[in-house]
C-alpha cells in the first residue's frame, strides 16, 4: 500500500529528470529566446545512443553518461550550425516551424533506424533497484536521476555565475547587442548554449532509460513536461528549472495517486495553463541564473 | 475660441518608486500644433503614451474631445478619432504600402471600398502616391515615416500624436515634412510632436511645452520658451541636434 | 492586396472544376488513387483550416488535430450511440468546434507567439487525454467504429467518389471563407496584428477580437473535417485523430504550400501528401518513417530558404516581373 509519503518522495525523485530536460530548455530560451521543439526528440536521441551502447559494448548507462553528453552536445552543435542559427533573427513562428521540423527529422530517423516498438535497456536494477529509508522505499534509479540534477543544476549555477565564459553567457541573455558591444562573440556563445542544452537532454534520457522504455515518439509527452516545469520556475532560470522540476514531479505523483494515471496528465497540463495564464513569469526571474 | 480637445488634470504615471510623469496638467486645444520638449527622461514618451491610450495612468485623468478616457486602450482612442506613430517606425512589412494605409483607414470605415479611398488620399497628402504597391520593408526609412504618417492620418484622427518623426531626416526631408504637417494642421486636425529637432519644433509648433523630471516647466510661446532660464538649465549638459 | 483578390476569385474558380475532375478520376482509377485523391483533399482542406488563425493571424495553433479529433468523435458518438445522422453531425461538429475555439482562444490569445504555440499543444494533449478518460463514449485508445452501411443518407460509400466531391465541396467552402476573409476588412486587421500587434493596435485594431474570430472560424472548419473524415475512415481513436502528429504535419503543409495566403495550404498539401502516401507505401514496411522524414526534411528547407512556402516564391517572382521591389 502506497503511503503519500512513499508518492510524495517518488515524484520528488523523478522530478529531477524533468528537471534535467528542463534545464535545457531554459537555457536555451534565456540565452537565444527560442522555445526548442525539439527538446524531447533530443531526449529520444540520448535514450537510443545509450540503448545502442549498451547493446554494442555492454555499457551500463551510467558509465555511458559521458559519452551521450559529449554526442549530444555535438549533435546539438550541428543542429545550430546547420539550422538554427539562421532563424535566430528572424521571428517566433519560423523558429517554431524549424525546430518542429528538426524533431520530426530525429523521430523518424529513430523510427526508421530502431522501429516503433519499445525496448527497454537491460540492465540489473542498480544497487539491488531499491533502497529503505525508513518506512520508504527508494527506487535507486529515481535517487540516481535526483543526484544528478542537483549536481548539474548546482555545476551549471557555478558556471554561470563564476566563471568568465558563465559572464559572456548571462550578459549575451539580458542583452545581445550589448553584450556584441562589448565583444563577446554572441554566435559562439549561441553555438555552445545550443550544445550544452542538447547534452541537458541527453544526460535526461540516460537517467530515464532504467524507468521507461525507449521508442521514436518517447519525447513527445516529455517535452510538454519540461515546458511546464519551464513556464512555472521561470524562463530563463536555472534553479526554476530545479525547484520547478521537483514541485511537477510531486503534482503528478500525488494527482496519479489520488486521481489515476490519465487524468494526473491533465491535472499537469491544466497546472500550466493556470500559470501561462495567471502568472507567467514563473516562481523565478530569468536571466539565466 | 476653442474647447480644450485635449485635457490631462493631475496625471501620474510611476514606474517601480519614479514618477515618470507627476501630476501633469496640460491642456491643447483645437488645431493647435504643439510640442512636447525636455530632456531625456523629463517624462515625454511616457506623457505620449498616455495620451495614446498605450498605457494607464496610475493617477488623475485624461479628457479627449470632451470625454473621459482615462483607461481606454490603445485601440479605442485610434477608434474615437486619436492616431499616432511611433518613435522606431513599425511599417507592417510584409504588406504594401496602400494595405499598410488601409489598416490605419478601417479603423473607421468597414468598408473596403472607402478604405481604399481614404488610404490614397492619405498617402498623395504625404507624397507616396506613386509607391502604394510596393511592400513596405521595401521602403527607406524617409519613406517609412511618411507611411507611419499616412497611416495614421488615414484613420481620418481629429488629434495625431507624432513621436520624434523628424530624427534621422536630412534637410530636405525635414522641411517637406514640416509642409506636410501644416498641410495636415489646415485640414483640420490638431498636432502634439514629441521632438527632439529644435530647428523643425521652432518652425513647426505654436505652443511649446517643455518637461523636466515629469514635470512642466514651461508652457508658451516658442520663442519665449526656448529663451527662459529654466528651460536652458533644463537642458544643460544635454547634447541636441539643433540643426 | 487587390490584384490578390482577383487572383484568389480565379484561383477559386480552377480550383471548382479541379474537384469535379479529380471526383471523376477517383471514380474511374483504380482504388489507392482515389484513396489517395480523398485523403490529400482531406488534409488540404484541414490545412487551409488551421491557416485562417496560424497564417492569417500568425498564432501558431498546435491544437487543431484538437479540433479534427472533438469533430470526428463528436460527429461519430451522435451516430452510433444516438442514430443521429452525420449530416446533422457534420454541423454539430462544426458549432462544437466553434464552440471550443472560442471557449480555448479567450484565455490564450493574450499569450505572444511561443507561449500560445505552448498552450495549444497542452490544450491538444488535454483533449487527447480526455478522449482516452471518457473510454466508455469514445471507446478509449481501442476508439470506435462506425456501421459501414452505405446510403447518401449516412454520408457512406463504397466507393471513392462521392467521398472526393463531398471532401472537395468542404475544400472549397474553406477556401471560400479564406477568399472572403483576405479581401476583407478583418482580413487586412489580420494581416496586421500577425505583422507587428502593437502597431495594428494603435491602428485601431481589436487585436484580440479579430484574433478570437479567426480562431473560432479556424476551429470549427477543423471539426467539419473531423466528421468527413471519420465517415471516410469508419473507425477513429484518439491516435489517428488526437495526435500531435497530425497537428504537426498539417502546418508542415500550409507552410511549405505558402501560409499567409489562402490557397498556400492547399499547394502544399497537393504536393506532400501524394508524395508520403507513396512513400509509405512503398518503402512503409522496410523504412517505417521515411515519410515523415521527408516532410521534415521539406519543412526545414522552405523555412531556410523560402519561408514564405511555394506560394510565396510565385508571390516573390511576380513582383519581380512587375519590378515592385522584393521582400527583403
Amino acid at each position: 500500500m502506497t503511503s503519500v509519503a512513499q508518492v510524495l518522495v517518488s515524484g520528488l525523485l523523478i522530478g529531477g529528470i524533468y528537471a534535467l530536460l528542463a534545464l535545457g530548455i531554459t537555457l536555451v530560451l534565456g540565452v537565444m529566446k527560442i522555445v526548442n521543439f525539439a527538446q524531447g526528440e533530443l531526449m529520444m536521441v540520448g535514450m537510443y545512443l545509450t540503448l545502442v551502447l549498451n547493446t554494442a559494448f555492454g555499457l551500463h548507462p551510467y558509465v555511458a553518461l559521458p559519452i551521450v553528453a559529449l554526442g549530444l552536445f555535438l549533435l546539438g552543435v550541428l543542429i545550430h550550425a546547420g539550422l538554427i542559427r539562421w532563424v535566430v533573427d528572424r521571428g517566433h513562428t519560423q523558429q517554431i516551424v524549424m525546430t518542429l521540423g528538426v524533431g520530426i527529422i530525429l523521430q523518424s530517423l529513430a523510427l526508421m533506424l530502431f522501429g516503433g516498438s519499445f525496448q527497454t535497456v537491460p540492465v540489473p536494477p542498480f544497487l539491488g533497484g531499491t533502497i529503505s529509508i525508513g518506512p520508504i522505499q527508494v527506487a535507486t534509479a529515481r535517487l540516481a536521476a535526483f543526484i544528478l540534477a542537483t549536481i548539474v543544476t548546482v555545476v551549471l549555477l557555478l558556471l554561470l555565475n563564476r566563471t568568465l565564459v558563465g559572464r559572456a553567457v548571462r550578459a549575451t541573455a539580458m542583452d545581445t547587442d550589448a553584450a556584441t558591444l562589448m565583444g563577446i562573440p554572441v554566435r559562439r556563445v549561441y553555438l555552445v548554449t545550443m550544445g550544452i542544452g542538447a547534452a541537458l537532454a541527453g544526460i535526461a534520457g540516460v537517467m530515464l532509460t532504467p524507468l521507461y522504455p525507449v521508442y521514436p515518439t518517447v519525447g513527445v509527452n516529455i517535452l510538454m513536461l519540461g515546458f511546464v516545469v519551464v513556464v512555472l520556475g521561470g524562463l530563463g532560470s536555472i534553479t526554476g528549472a530545479f525547484v520547478g522540476g521537483l514541485i511537477v514531479g510531486v503534482v503528478e505523483a500525488l494527482s496519479g495517486l489520488w486521481l489515476g494515471a490519465s487524468l494526473s496528465q491533465i491535472v499537469v497540463f491544466a497546472l500550466f495553463l493556470l500559470v501561462l495564464l495567471v502568472r507567467p513569469q514563473g516562481i523565478f526571474r530569468g536571466d539565466v541564473a | 475660441m476653442s474647447e480644450a480637445l485635449v485635457r490631462t488634470v493631475e496625471i501620474t504615471k510611476r514606474f517601480g518608486g519614479v514618477a515618470a510623469v507627476d501630476s501633469l496638467d496640460l491642456e491643447v486645444r483645437e488645431h493647435e500644433i504643439v510640442a512636447l520638449l525636455g530632456p531625456n527622461g523629463a517624462g515625454k514618451s511616457t506623457l505620449f503614451n498616455l495620451i495614446a491610450g498605450s498605457m494607464p495612468p496610475d493617477g488623475g485623468r485624461l479628457e479627449v474631445f470632451g470625454r473621459n478616457v482615462t483607461r481606454l486602450p490603445a485601440h479605442k482612442m485610434c477608434v474615437l478619432g486619436v492616431a499616432r506613430t511611433f518613435q522606431i517606425v513599425r511599417p507592417l512589412a510584409g504588406m504594401t504600402v496602400l494595405d499598410n494605409a488601409m489598416v490605419g483607414a478601417f479603423a473607421k470605415t468597414a468598408s473596403v471600398r472607402e478604405a481604399r479611398a481614404r488610404a490614397f488620399d492619405a498617402l498623395e497628402l504625404v507624397g507616396l502616391g506613386a509607391v502604394t504597391a510596393q511592400l513596405a520593408s521595401g521602403l527607406t526609412l524617409g519613406y517609412r515615416k511618411r507611411l507611419e504618417v499616412a497611416r495614421a492620418l488615414a484613420s481620418q484622427p481629429r488629434l495625431l500624436l507624432l513621436d520624434e518623426m523628424m530624427a534621422g531626416l536630412n534637410p530636405a526631408e525635414l522641411d517637406l515634412f514640416v509642409a506636410i504637417l501644416k498641410d495636415v494642421r489646415d485640414s483640420g486636425v490638431t498636432i502634439i510632436v514629441v521632438e527632439h529637432v529644435i530647428h523643425a519644433v521652432m518652425q513647426l509648433a505654436e505652443r511649446i511645452v517643455v518637461l523636466a523630471q515629469g514635470r512642466k516647466i514651461a508652457d508658451g510661446d516658442p520663442r519665449e520658451v526656448m529663451a527662459s532660464r529654466e528651460v536652458i538649465e533644463a537642458y544643460l549638459g544635454d547634447g541636441y541636434a539643433v540643426s | 492586396m487587390k490584384r490578390q483578390g482577383g487572383l484568389n476569385i480565379v484561383l477559386l474558380l480552377v480550383s471548382l472544376v479541379l474537384v469535379g475532375v479529380f471526383t471523376a478520376v477517383s471514380a474511374a482509377a483504380p482504388i489507392y488513387v482515389g484513396g489517395m485523391i480523398v485523403t490529400t483533399i482531406i488534409y488540404a482542406a484541414l490545412a487551409t483550416s488551421w491557416n485562417v488563425v496560424g497564417g492569417f493571424a500568425g498564432q501558431l495553433s498546435l491544437a487543431h488535430a484538437g479540433f479534427f479529433g472533438l469533430g470526428a468523435f463528436t460527429s461519430s458518438i451522435l451516430y452510433v450511440k444516438l442514430d443521429i445522422s452525420p449530416w446533422i453531425g457534420l454541423v454539430i461538429a462544426i458549432i462544437a468546434g466553434a464552440a471550443v475555439a472560442f471557449l480555448i482562444g479567450v484565455p490564450t490569445f493574450r499569450l505572444r507567439g511561443p507561449y500560445y504555440a505552448l498552450a495549444t499543444l497542452a490544450l491538444g494533449i488535454i483533449l487527447y487525454s480526455l478522449s482516452v478518460q471518457l473510454n466508455s463514449i469514445t471507446g478509449g485508445h481501442a476508439g470506435m467504429s462506425l456501421p459501414p452501411t452505405p446510403s447518401w443518407a449516412n454520408m457512406t460509400f463504397l466507393q471513392q467518389w462521392p467521398y472526393a466531391l463531398i471532401a472537395g465541396i468542404y475544400l472549397l467552402i474553406c477556401l471560400g471563407v479564406g477568399v472572403w476573409i483576405v479581401s476583407s476588412r478583418l482580413g487586412y486587421q489580420l494581416a496586421a496584428v500577425r505583422e507587428d500587434e502593437e502597431a495594428a493596435r494603435a491602428l485601431g485594431v481589436n487585436a484580440t477580437k479579430v484574433k478570437l474570430i479567426a480562431g473560432t472560424i479556424s476551429g470549427a472548419l477543423a471539426a467539419g473535417v473531423g466528421t468527413i473524415y471519420a465517415q471516410y475512415v469508419l473507425f477513429i481513436t484518439p491516435d489517428s485523430v488526437l495526435g500531435t502528429a497530425v497537428a504537426i504535419e498539417i502546418i508542415v503543409f500550409a507552410v511549405v504550400g505558402g501560409s499567409g495566403t489562402v490557397f498556400g495550404p492547399l499547394l502544399g498539401a497537393v504536393l506532400l501528401v501524394p508524395v508520403g502516401q507513396v512513400i509509405l507505401r512503398e518503402f512503409g514496411g522496410a523504412l517505417p518513417g521515411l515519410h515523415t522524414l521527408v516532410y521534415g526534411i521539406v519543412v526545414v528547407i522552405v523555412v531556410l530558404l523560402f519561408p514564405r512556402g511555394i506560394a510565396g516564391l510565385i508571390g516573390a517572382a511576380q513582383r519581380r516581373i512587375r519590378g515592385r521591389g522584393v521582400r527583403a
